[in-house]
């Protein structure tokens, strides 16, 4: 080794390294093990150093700030300060052996926002206590293991924080979701411009009520209780509008999937907000001529009583004459998860899938088979490749998740709209070129053994450039 | 009794481990930046990958092995000329990945020594790692040079190591 070798391992750790240092560095670990050793022994410190605060000086800041959730025990406490990336792990505190609920983005002692009340609240990390009107600086991420939090921000914006949950309070009228549910209500004059940022979304309020949620790998989703507000996705210049009962979800990701799903009118005329009816003039279209659907896993329910339509139907550009109608409905076996491929004849670049469903019973206690409930995948090769085991791994690419009871926030069967359409589009325009569709369809929510709970689908239609 | 929601389990098993899944990915990604993004990858393949999780395995050494991937995988796709080789990688995480990361009792001493260090090298210290703040900006608030700063870190991280030696002999003593 040579002489300055430490001096070289700490221009690396402390990005002041040149190529040609960065080179001989890796030259002289790949070949000696004691600079290997030398190594890690260095770089682990520079770890510890840049993922933990000493305790003494946490103790301190917690103390000048009399942080909410800062009860425990000093000694058990840690807090970690991050930067302001919007990154996952911004969010996440450094939990250590007894570790706290809170971790400090920023060094700062303004109090944003209170706690309002708390409900069977678990917090991760052992020893944390919060009190209602304990006040929360900007930068505290909050941590909720289980339960309600409701918080009242310095605009007079009212949020409900249902765990589990990761949310930092950035400002006195927004905040950064980075996994769980937040309600916001943003009624207060002051509350309006109420912003709920999530690893793939900007949600803006522009009227009073909606629901923000985001999941552990990264998808987002938003509901309007009642009011409007508007998405902003990065990189795209129109926002998304939303207003009362609109939802819509965005998958991570470079093409940005964005999921609509929308209520109809209820009649065979299928018409909703802003998706269009079904189509006779999409891609997959049985008039085109070139796309073919087929059921490769599961089966259509096919008992004399209620048989389903031919898979076909699809594709016929026509939804259901009548709300009950399953000679012109698509649907698996009771209970039965099933793929249904698309294969489009040829790559097309996708802008747009949208699917429809419609079922309402007679006596109405039931509206499982209009809910929509599935993943949908893509491949682009001239051979689908297989559909055993996990289908990413097999080269499918995942595009879309689908359920429309979250959507709708389903409490009782009767609260389904009965029909439904779900529009699948990239929120930059193209979702990517596919040659095949793959829907992995789900049951949906029923139990009762009494009736069929797989989604009566009535038509799919893409839209694109081939 | 109804099974654990997957999601709230994954949760804690994450927040619990991510500073362990940190301190890793930091041995060979140092910029900070870089290596909560690549947290954050690790934190979506390990989700995806929940339902293969074996209970009865540590979680800590399940999700190591997805983090040492995934800082793999961001060295190729990174500006290759400022991070380490392959090849420097893969001899360090043959090491690495047999010598727990995460000790509490080397943690312990850690805090003790950076207690005891000179106030000024520990305002330097707490200024880059906690503030993150630029070296340049910590060379202006010092009155000191870039290079000079430098050399501060280099100086406190060698005086931090040789604490936490002293103290750990005098365990095994």
């Amino acid at each position: 080794m040579p002489p300055d070798f430490e001096t070289l391992i700490a221009r690396y750790l402390d990005r002041a390294a040149d190529a040609a240092e960065v080179a001989e560095l890796s030259r002289l670990i790949a070949t000696d093990e004691s600079a290997r050793r030398l190594y890690l022994r260095i770089a682990r410190l520079h770890a510890d150093l840049a993922a933990t605060v000493d305790v003494a000086a946490s103790r301190a800041e917690a103390t000048a700030t009399s942080a909410p959730g800062s009860r425990a025990p000093a000694a058990e406490r840690r807090f970690g300060w991050r930067q302001s990336s919007l990154a996952w792990a911004a969010g996440i505190a450094v939990l250590l052996a007894g570790g706290a609920l809170v971790a400090w983005r920023s060094i700062s002692t303004r109090t944003v926002a209170r706690f309002e009340s708390l409900h069977d609240c678990r917090w991760v990390g052992a020893g944390i206590e919060v009190q209602p009107g304990d006040p929360i600086p900007r930068g505290q991420v909050l941590q909720l293991s289980s339960g309600t939090v409701n918080l009242r921000f310095a605009s007079g914006a009212e949020a409900t924080l249902v765990g589990p949950a990761i949310f930092e309070i950035s400002s006195g009228n927004g905040g950064f979701l980075t996994l769980g549910q937040v309600k916001v209500n943003a009624a207060a004059p002051a509350a309006k411009g109420f912003t709920v940022q999530t690893r793939t979304a900007r949600v803006v309020d522009i009227g009073t009520e909606f629901v923000t949620a985001a999941s552990a790998d990264g998808q987002s989703r938003v509901d309007v209780t009642s009011g409007e507000v508007v998405v902003l996705l990065a990189g795209v210049r129109s926002p998304q509008r939303l207003r009362t009962g609109d939802a819509l979800s965005i998958e991570a990701g470079r093409t940005q999937v964005l999921v609509r799903i929308e209520s109809g009118d209820g009649t065979a005329a299928f018409r909703f907000p802003t998706i269009e009816p079904p189509s006779n003039r999409d891609l997959a279209d049985a008039s085109v001529g070139l796309a073919r659907i087929r059921v490769i896993k599961g089966t259509l329910h096919t008992t004399a009583l209620i048989p389903s339509g031919p898979v076909e139907l699809l594709l016929d550009g026509r939804g259901q004459s009548q709300p009950n109608s399953p000679a012109e409905s698509v649907f698996f076996d009771n209970n039965a998860s099933g793929l249904l491929l698309l294969d489009l004849g040829r790559v097309v670049a996708l802008s747009k899938i949208n699917t429809y469903s419609w079922h309402q019973s007679p006596d109405a206690v039931n509206r499982v088979r209009a809910v929509q409930k599935f993943t949908l995948y893509g491949f682009a090769g001239e051979v689908a490749p297989g559909t055993e085991g996990v289908l990413t791994e097999n080269g499918w690419v995942q595009l879309a998740r689908v359920n429309s009871d979250d959507f709708f926030h389903v409490m009782n069967p009767v609260d389904r709209p009965a029909q439904q359409a779900c529009s699948i589009t990239g929120a930059l325009g193209a979702m990517g070129r596919y040659r095949y569709l793959l829907w992995a369809v789900e049951p949906t929510q029923g139990k009762n053994p009494q009736f069929l709970n797989n989604t009566f689908y009535t038509e799919f239609d893409v839209y694109g450039t081939p | 009794m109804a099974s654990p929601d997957p999601h709230e389990q994954f949760m804690r098993l994450f927040l619990q481990h991510e500073p362990q899944i940190l301190r890793l990915v930091l041995v060979y990604i140092p910029r900070q930046a870089d290596a909560r993004d690549v947290v954050q990858e690790t934190a979506i393949a390990l989700w995806k990958h929940f339902s293969d999780y074996d209970a009865a395995r540590p979680f800590g050494s399940w999700a190591g092995g997805f983090a040492r991937m995934e800082v793999r995988r961001f060295l190729r796709k990174a500006h290759r000329q400022a991070y380490l080789h392959e090849q420097a990688v893969t001899s360090l995480m043959a090491i690495e990945a047999t010598s727990p990361l995460f000790d509490e009792q080397r943690d312990r001493h850690l805090a003790e020594c950076r207690a005891q260090l000179p106030l000024e090298q520990r305002r330097v210290l707490e200024a880059y790692y906690v503030e993150e703040a630029a070296v340049e900006a910590i060379a202006q608030r010092h009155g000191r040079t870039i290079e000079a700063i430098y050399k501060v870190l280099q100086r406190t991280r060698s005086m931090l190591l040789e604490c936490i030696d002293r103290k750990m002999a005098r365990n095994q003593a």
